[in-house]
């Protein structure tokens, strides 16, 4: 009886290594474009690699805070009468579930419809600063009922993708959106 | 018995092999423990313990050899041993039941990191709130994925898992009218705009970029070592060539880190490319619908994160709510939900979401070896108390 034990192993090894995911698969979902929601991938991590740090440039009104959790950095823009408007700059590794994704995300915060890729590409300046290429949005939507704007900029970096968001009452993110392309302008990798 | 058989279970079943075998598994967490500075959790966990063997390169040249016997040859060895011992001493006494109950603690303990080194994955699963998936992704492993995006409801995706990228063999599959072939593979790599780099396409360190559709020869490919890191994921890139009856249909580079979808128009159908974090679609839907970040008053230190969501069976026959918070995951269908990331200003949540069928083991062997010592001492006690009073 013995003598049979290792045999029987190694076939019970075996068994279990041929449930490897390793064919291809095919199958049918819905449409994603109509909800950004079911093409926003997860997050591996925080970080995935020492190659992914930036530096920029903001002017000095731009109150910066340190990052938390997925957070990079934040910084918070007031204007006269005290508002408030957030940039937030986040990064993920990988694509974060395509460009359109992304862009319907925070067109969903300020109450505005997803779009379709096409629409969305529409929507999208592309800009080359000295260093990346980047896509850069400015919508204009609302938040509890109150008018609000979103500029953002998503860029890709090593093997991160980086979301600049400012996000705040419309008209401080009008007054602010010269700042922030001239912000946008000066990030660049880290130098060693 | 026949002398053959029986030296056979004297050698696995002896107590000399199982010193020697645990001196082996000392030595090997000992050194997988310093390994871990450079390879991080996972990295020790595939080169180390879920392998037969621990492999080195040789210095000066890009062979490697085996060094010492891995995690899988150690525990199944022990295994082997250990059932040796079983059967040739087995004794259905009760004098000797918390023995042989806690040796099958132990079996039970062996074969459920064995089907949890194998059959164990790890997804992530990013929420909005108020928004709904079906999928989760892992957190390791990526596919090429080719789909038909001509119907206006559904997507038809073909899925091709990256380890047969990387092996590079040419795959027709049914649902395609064309060829996949992979041109070039790094299973780490990192891209960059080439209008960013000094010399363009000259800098020195570029691979070679075959690619002659979509977004790829704007770019620069850098290859990457890999990275076995627990808080690093290796993002590869691959140059694909679709070829159809008619010849080649352009090669594209593809990786989970471009952004742009690549599309292509073909045999009267619109098909997207892309590289991505590989997806598990499960017969249910979880919905986010409420985020809680708490922090001690007066502080920016976080007290509690909070992830409130609806389950849904597809075929509507469950739907319930959960509470996700740290240390209390939600538990479904084999799949355990835990609270992972938050970011309650953007207010999304990240759930790490784990499948693994032997995940039950570890418990039942615990329970098991528990009652067989606690039997076994009580014998004695018992019996040590009973000759004291005699």
């Amino acid at each position: 009886m013995s003598a049979r034990l290792p045999p029987l192993l190694i076939v019970a090894a075996l068994v279990l290594t041929s449930c490897a995911k390793d064919e291809v698969q095919a199958y049918r979902v819905p449409k994603e474009i109509a909800d950004p929601s079911l093409t926003a991938p997860a997050s591996a991590g925080s970080a995935s690699s020492g190659t992914s740090d930036l530096v920029w440039s903001a002017p000095d009104h731009w109150v910066e805070k340190p990052g938390s959790g997925m957070r990079r950095s934040s910084f918070t823009l007031t204007d006269a009468d005290g508002a408030t408007a957030d940039l937030s700059i986040i990064s993920f590794p990988g694509d974060v579930g395509g460009l359109t994704a992304n862009i319907n995300r925070w067109r969903g915060q300020i109450s505005l419809p997803p779009l379709s890729e096409v629409d969305a590409e529409a929507t999208i300046e592309h800009i080359d600063t000295p260093t990346f290429h980047v896509d850069f949005v400015d919508y204009l939507g609302t938040a509890n009922d109150v008018p609000t704007r979103i500029v953002g900029a998503i860029l890709h970096h090593g093997d991160q993708s980086v979301f600049f968001k400012l996000m705040g009452p419309a008209s401080l993110v009008e007054a602010e959106t010269a700042n922030f392309r001239a912000f946008i302008q000066t990030i660049a990798p880290v130098t060693p | 018995m026949s002398a053959p058989k029986s030296s056979f279970l004297r050698f696995f079943a002896s107590l000399r092999l199982t010193v020697v075998l645990l001196v082996m598994s000392i030595v090997l967490i000992f050194v997988a423990t310093f390994a871990q500075v450079q390879l991080g959790v996972w990295g020790v966990q595939e080169n180390y313990f879920r392998s037969f063997f621990v492999w080195a390169p040789i210095p000066g040249t890009s062979f490697d050899i085996t060094v010492y016997p891995g995690g899988y040859l150690i525990g199944g060895f022990l295994m082997v041993n250990l059932i040796a011992a079983h059967v040739s001493r087995f004794q259905l006494t009760w004098k000797k039941a918390g023995i042989q109950l806690t040796h099958f603690g132990l079996i039970v303990l062996l074969v459920g990191e064995l089907i949890t080194g194998l059959l164990q994955e790890d997804y992530s699963l990013r929420l909005e709130e108020g928004a709904t998936r079906n999928y989760s992704e892992s957190v390791r492993r990526n596919e090429v994925v080719i789909i038909d995006t001509t119907d206006s409801e559904f997507d038809e995706v073909v899925a091709i898992p990256e380890s047969l990228i990387a092996a590079a063999e040419p795959i027709q599959h049914g649902k395609l009218p064309f060829r996949v072939v992979t041109k070039a593979y790094y299973p780490n790599a990192n891209l960059s705009m080439l209008t960013s780099l000094p010399n363009g396409a000259e800098t020195p360190g570029l691979a070679a970029n075959l690619s002659d559709q979509g977004i790829g020869p704007r770019l620069g490919l850098v290859p990457a070592p890999e990275t076995f890191k627990d808080n690093e994921r290796n993002l590869p890139v691959a140059l694909i060539e679709l070829i159809g009856p008619e010849g080649s249909l352009g090669t594209w580079l593809l990786s989970p880190m471009l952004l742009q979808p690549q599309t292509l128009d073909y045999a009267g159908r619109s098909w997207r490319l892309g590289f991505r974090f590989a997806r598990e679609y499960k017969p249910f839907t979880i919905t986010l619908l409420e985020l809680k970040h708490d922090v001690y008053a007066g502080s920016d230190i976080p007290k509690n994160f909070s992830s409130r969501v609806r389950v849904q069976a597809v075929d509507g026959s469950e739907d319930r709510e959960s509470l996700i918070y740290m240390n209390h995951p939600l538990r479904h269908q084999g799949y355990t939900f835990y609270q992972y990331q938050m970011d309650s200003a953007n207010g999304f949540s990240v759930l790490h979401v784990v499948h693994n069928p032997g995940r039950a083991l570890p418990y039942i062997a615990c329970v098991l070896m528990t009652l067989g010592l606690l039997w076994q001492f009580s014998f004695h006690l018992i019996a040590f108390t009973r000759r004291r009073r005699a």
